[in-house]
């Protein structure tokens, strides 16, 4: 098909316009004063939900999604008892809550997966995450429910300083992650899980003494 | 069959007609609510407009670098003239490795070169994922709407489809019930898929990458789970750099849905261990756009909808009346490059009242471009017998100052003299919902006239200051 490379390029080449239309290039958004408060209304008008957290026993004082059956009691802190998990955080080990045994996303249903996020972007409430994995990438697309962890100085103003952190380059794969997967094809009626995840919480580890860093 | 004809068999159904024109409205609205939030709005477009015309006007070196940097992650580059050999290429990469299998999410290119039909004729199977996309498939229609492609569709409609194709209980009509069958029969599909194919939103031609965004999440799941990813991006849809990515990004969503931001925005560089990824750039009468300096600006294009969301005739004559791949303002420019006869009804389905110029996030210069096809219409005698006559028979009377008093005296005459019902007739298909306006007893000339005569006999009487008023 080189040959219609080469057809493609040089009618191109001959047809090469002037529209004389310069760039005079744009002033990146400056961080909100209140941006934990500018975040939290993105993320929620996106369907998600932030959750600001000290990080010591942190699984313990998230409110976890996903519970298997309104039934199921909660095992106090923790994600909901027999929750089918991948996590990709070492405080929360894979497998079934309360009895451990790892697999892989496509195995079985997923009731809940746990990612990190590299940072948030506050004036949409997008996290940028980078799977490790195959299986990672897959889980926070098959689980019920995703939960992204962000931590200490996570946040930038817009997705101009996002591109700043990101090197596209040396990426095979990386993704804004905004709300849960979302739909409204029927009558523009907004339906949430139209084919991944139903919610989509973001929790932020911060330590009070980090709050200094973010201002 | 043209336009109008196709539009009166939409607007049969009033109440139809007035939810589809309001339900995009209340999409206007929040594009309007979205940009309100963006302090650099204005600034933003300006500077996605002067990018998308410095990549027009570096489109070959663009691509050389872009397919250098695909090739070197590992990414497998095709390039086809037409949508014959873009669908050649995509059916011979499934049948050398025995696909059948397929899943696609939304692509504007694929259905322009019509993809689906040539891969079903040869045994393939493929399912459109997006869930609009899935609706209007398995009903057999082509999409509405390039962002919302069964937004012509009420929720009643849909169930019955999905009772039809998928045994969902007659009746049923809840938009969270439809959706989760319609998730738990595809999930199945994604599963079972054994390619993906996606369209393109940018193609970065400084890394090689490719970003495509969703809210279902469909590009993902049809992407993630097969082992091959053929993504199809026309030659429009190059960018030079990273950093050109949020320009693009922070208008896309918030023009096309007012999101800030889509639900998925992946961004894909060659192949991931185990898999393959195929790039198909596609001209299909692309390089022929970009020699017409009056209609070029259109490869500007970023697909958001915003100019068909906003547009009155769109709003209420729906997508399905413009019979193409690309309805409303953007396609009613785009489509004629292809076919000026077929779609010589397009450019006239237009008040230029410019409000698609105001919400494109690109700054294409929509009306001027409608207004230029109606030239080339015009030059070329491509118009209706009926308009034909009419038109020079107005250039005739217009050019002429006796000619217009001539003909406006007898006009007022005429329908002075003649019954109200006759004279509706003679102004159909105008009056076919509303009455002609009262016709004045005198010209605008005589009233001037006799306003000019007035002030004159009064000037002497009036203060100097109101007389400079009326001067300035």
């Amino acid at each position: 098909m080189s040959s219609a490379r080469d057809a493609i390029l040089a009618r191109l080449a001959a047809t090469r316009p002037a529209f004389g239309r310069e760039r005079r290039g744009l002033q990146s958004p400056p961080m909100p004063a209140d941006a934990e408060a500018v975040l939290r209304a993105r993320i929620e008008a996106a369907g998600g939900t932030l959750q600001v957290v000290p990080r010591a026993n942190w699984t313990e004082r998230v409110a976890w999604p996903g519970a298997v059956s309104p039934d199921v009691p909660r095992s106090g802190g923790g994600p909901p008892h027999g929750a089918a998990i991948y996590s990709a955080i070492p405080e929360l080990p894979s497998g079934s809550a309360g009895n451990q045994a790892g697999g892989t996303p496509e195995d079985a249903p997923l009731d809940l997966a746990i990612l990190r996020g590299e940072f948030a972007v506050v004036e949409n409430g997008a996290v940028w995450q980078v799977p490790r994995s195959a299986h990672e990438r897959r889980a926070a697309l098959l689980a019920e429910h995703l939960v992204l962890v962000i931590e200490g100085d996570a946040l930038v103003a817009s997705l101009h300083q996002a591109y700043e952190r990101i090197d596209l380059a040396t990426l095979a794969f990386g993704w804004f992650l905004c709300g849960p997967s979302k739909t409204a094809d029927i009558e523009q009626a907004l339906v949430l899980g139209a084919h991944g995840p139903r919610s989509l919480s973001v929790v932020w580890l911060r330590d009070p003494a980090a709050t200094n860093a973010i201002a | 069959m043209g336009h109008v004809s196709r539009a009166r068999a939409f607007v049969a159904d009033a109440e139809r007609t007035g939810w589809h024109d309001q339900a995009l409205w209340f999409v206007r609205a929040k594009r309007d609510a979205a940009a309100d939030l963006v302090p650099d709005w204005e600034a933003l477009r300006s500077e996605a407009a002067a990018i998308k015309r410095e990549a027009l006007e570096r489109l070959p070196e663009l691509w050389i670098e872009f397919e250098a940097q695909a090739r070197r992650a590992g990414a497998v580059v095709h390039w086809a003239r037409d949508a014959e050999e873009h669908n050649t290429i995509v059916a011979g990469l499934l049948r050398e490795r025995g696909i059948t299998r397929v899943v696609k999410s939304k692509s504007m290119l694929t259905e322009e070169c019509g993809l689906n039909p040539h891969l079903e004729r040869q045994g393939i199977e493929v399912v459109d994922t997006d869930l609009g996309e899935r609706i209007v498939q398995l009903r057999h229609e082509p999409p509405s709407h390039i962002v919302m492609p069964a937004i012509h569709l009420r929720r009643g409609e849909v169930g019955e489809t999905f009772t039809r194709t998928m045994g969902a209980p007659p009746g049923l009509d809840d938009p969270d019930a439809l959706t989760a069958l319609a998730r738990s029969d595809l999930r199945a599909r994604f599963l079972a898929a054994q390619a993906g194919i996606t369209g393109v939103n940018f193609a970065v031609a400084e890394t090689g990458s490719l970003v495509v965004v969703s809210n279902e999440g469909n590009v993902d799941l049809g992407t993630a789970l097969p082992r091959l990813h053929i993504a199809c991006v026309g030659l429009e849809k190059i960018v030079p750099a990273q950093r050109d990515l949020p320009v693009f990004l922070r208008l896309l969503a918030r023009s096309a849905t007012g999101q800030a931001i889509s639900a998925y925005t992946s961004h894909f560089r060659g192949a991931m261990p185990e898999r393959e990824l195929h790039v198909v750039i596609v001209d299909n009468g692309r390089s022929r756009l970009l020699a017409e300096p009056e209609f070029r600006e259109a490869l500007a294009c970023i697909r958001c909808g915003a100019c068909l969301n906003t547009c009155p005739v769109y709003r209420r004559s729906g997508g399905h009346s413009y019979g193409t791949v690309i309805p409303g303002p953007i396609g009613s420019v785009l489509e004629p490059a292809r076919d000026l006869v077929a779609h010589a009804e397009l450019p006239h389905a237009c008040t230029l009242c410019g409000s698609c110029a105001e919400v494109c996030p690109v700054r294409i210069p929509l009306p001027q471009q409608l207004l230029a096809w109606r030239g080339v219409l015009a030059a070329r005698g491509i118009h209706p017998r009926r308009r034909r006559i009419a038109l020079r028979l107005a250039a005739e009377i217009l050019a002429r100052p006796i000619g217009l008093r001539l003909f406006g005296g007898l006009g007022r005459a005429l329908v002075r003299a003649l019954p109200a019902a006759f004279v509706d007739r003679l102004a159909r298909p105008w009056t076919r919902q509303r009455a002609l306006p009262p016709i004045p007893a005198s010209s605008f000339r005589t009233l001037w006239k006799r306003r000019q005569s007035a002030a004159r006999a009064s000037a002497g009487a009036r203060d100097a200051g109101d007389a400079g008023m009326e001067g300035g």
